[in-house]
């Protein structure tokens, strides 16, 4: 299970995941990203590939890295990542594919993924749970 | 959260709290605001944030927000902090993710009535010259030694290459390049990123405005800037694009990383930061250097797509637009105050902040349909702002609020009943800078004035708007 939900913030956006597993939260804020990026090509079948790897301190900062990464191949490539295979994933370090589409049109100028107010944690459900907030 | 309890008022436009509000703060903090303006600071967390910054190794002073000041991550977007060099810290995000986003006038000398059966026609015309919206390129590629020469040389290698004059550098904050900027310093993802993005306005709150002055306030400045009631002026609002984006994210990665070093802890992790003479403290620094000349760069060249938009409307034989000012306002530069009565370098990080060093030009864009100012620093800036004052009218609802209030087609039919011509890339994004989502421009410009940072000396009046 993943779910996502988008909530305002003065200048920016805030996302908000909540997922069963670690890799689900990750996928959950890559789908929420690439939604606020594009709609439109969100549901495209994806023929792009391209393979990651990151290293952060923690948890935290791992998804920060991993959407940042993302981010800027998107920007580099006009390329809208929307989905993640995870070879590993530990707690602060990752490797995986990621699959996208030709991105015809950014809906969003999302500048950054930012650290503000992340923060992987679980949940009393034992589920994992963060919000991230995209600068605008 | 911070309450009005924890406020005290210094003068009727300046607040502070103190550093017994809570135990990690270094300096005070001090926010420039009315009383009706606190609600705002209450409803977000901006005097969080701002107390936040109190904390930083290395402050001087106090920790300031303007009273455009608004939540933002890490800095409050309005912050401003000068830290004693050189083991002061710096930090990325008291510059802001869009490395020298600010602002140019353009003078011209055509009035309203000269211009008036124009402006669809010009509007669209810039619309069509200076590339706009996400994802858009510009005329001219950068890579290899032309990205080198842009980021070291910022605005002075655009005019060089003949999309300017020198006088358009004389008339522009630090003349349009830093020194102390190197190209190395910037990763090859964020040159990547900036390859297509010179002369583009990217989208959000970025824009071409041409404007009206509607009124002057002070005669004598507003002769020394050549400014007139009646005059048509344009304003170009934008920064360093994904270039800058990309140099903040990389560069707020890296100190996270190794602020432990440094035996910092923050509060706020966005706050990363190292000691400026530190190593990473010096690569941030030249590669914020770099960013900040490729916004100049940038905004050198709308300048010139500008300039032919303009000729093509008018004729070649209207005379050229001149520049009166170009500011930033996200940017951290190396100043001299006083402090405890000596003389002292600090290190000031402006983040959604104008420079405002006495009788210089500071230009503060309204939100789109309501006025803009051109006010003047002063010498009082000096000695309580760290020679600072506010950017714009700061943000008052979340985009998502905004476009809950507003369509983005009755705001374009509103714009146009008004007497604006309207050139759009979309009316999401439209809706999203809608007047109704920031704060009233003149309370704002009020307050600044009120408190001796800046002066009025014009205000101007949007006649036509470009957006991405």
């Amino acid at each position: 299970m993943q779910k996502y939900t988008f909530l305002g913030h003065t200048a920016d956006t805030r996302l908000c995941i909540e997922a069963s597993t670690l890799i689900e939260l990750f996928q959950g804020a890559l789908s929420g990203m690439a939604e606020l990026i594009s709609r439109t090509d969100l549901h495209q079948k994806p023929t792009i590939e391209q393979k990651i790897t990151i290293s952060s301190t923690d948890t935290t900062s791992l998804l920060v890295d991993f959407l940042a990464e993302i981010l800027t191949l998107t920007h580099i490539h006009s390329t809208l990542f929307t989905k993640a295979r995870f070879d590993s994933l530990t707690k602060t370090k990752l490797t995986a594919t990621i699959y996208g589409v030709p991105l015809a049109h950014f809906e969003k100028d999302v500048k950054a993924v930012t650290y503000h107010e992340a923060a992987v944690k679980t949940t009393k459900n034992d589920t994992f749970e963060t919000v991230i907030i995209f600068d605008i | 959260m911070t309450t009005k309890e924890a406020l005290q008022q210094v003068t009727p436009y300046l607040w502070e709290i103190p550093t017994t509000f809570r135990s990690d703060m270094r300096v005070a903090a001090r926010l420039f605001a009315t009383e009706a303006m606190l609600e705002h600071a209450f409803n977000d967390r901006t005097l969080e944030q701002l107390v936040n910054v109190t904390t930083l190794p290395g402050i001087q002073g106090v920790a300031l927000a303007m009273p455009d000041a608004h939540e933002g991550y890490g800095f409050p977007i309005g912050g401003v902090a000068a830290m004693a060099l050189p083991d002061g810290v710096i930090s990325p995000g008291g510059i802001g993710y869009d490395i020298n986003c600010g602002v140019r006038l353009l003078k011209s000398e055509q009035t309203y009535t000269d211009v008036q059966k124009h402006l669809d026609s010009l509007a669209k015309n810039l619309y069509h010259m200076v590339p706009s919206g996400v994802g858009q390129s510009g005329k001219m590629q950068l890579k290899g030694k032309e990205m080198h020469h842009v980021l070291e040389m910022g605005a002075k290698w655009l005019v060089k290459e003949g999309y300017g004059t020198q006088d358009d550098l004389e008339h522009s904050e630090s003349h349009g390049c830093l020194d102390g900027a190197l190209a190395s310093m910037v990763s090859e993802h964020a040159k990547s990123r900036g390859e297509w993005q010179v002369g583009t306005m990217g989208a959000g709150n970025h824009f071409v405005e041409v404007d009206v002055v509607d009124e002057i306030f002070d005669q004598g400045m507003a002769s020394e800037y050549g400014l007139f009631q009646g005059q048509m002026v344009v304003l170009i609002h934008t920064g360093s694009r994904g270039l800058g984006h990309q140099v903040a994210t990389d560069y707020i990665r890296l100190m996270g990383r190794v602020m432990a070093k440094y035996n910092i802890s923050l509060p706020d992790r966005e706050l990363a930061c190292v000691p400026f003479s530190s190593e990473e403290g010096k690569r941030y620094f030249q590669a914020m250097n770099a960013a900040a000349n490729f916004a100049w760069a940038n905004r050198q060249m709308i300048t010139w797509e500008v300039r032919e938009a303009w000729k093509k409307e008018f004729g070649k034989k209207c005379s050229e637009l001149t520049v009166l000012y170009d500011v930033a306002h996200n940017i951290a530069k190396i100043e001299e105050y006083e402090i405890n009565g000596t003389k002292q370098k600090l290190l000031v990080h402006r983040k959604g902040a104008t420079r405002a060093f006495e009788n210089q030009p500071v230009l503060i864009p309204g939100s789109m349909g309501t006025a803009s100012y051109v006010l003047a620093g002063t010498k009082e800036a000096l000695k309580t702002s760290f020679g600072s004052t506010c950017h714009g009218a700061g943000r008052a609802l979340s985009r998502h609020a905004a476009k809950k209030k507003v369509q983005g087609s009755e705001l374009l039919h509103d714009l146009k009943k008004s007497g604006i011509s309207v050139q759009a890339g979309s009316l999401n994004g439209l809706a999203e800078e809608a007047p109704c989502a920031y704060k009233d421009i003149e309370s704002v410009v009020d307050v600044v004035q009120e408190a001796g940072i800046a002066k009025k000396v014009a205000r101007l009046k949007p006649c036509a708007v470009i957006k991405g």
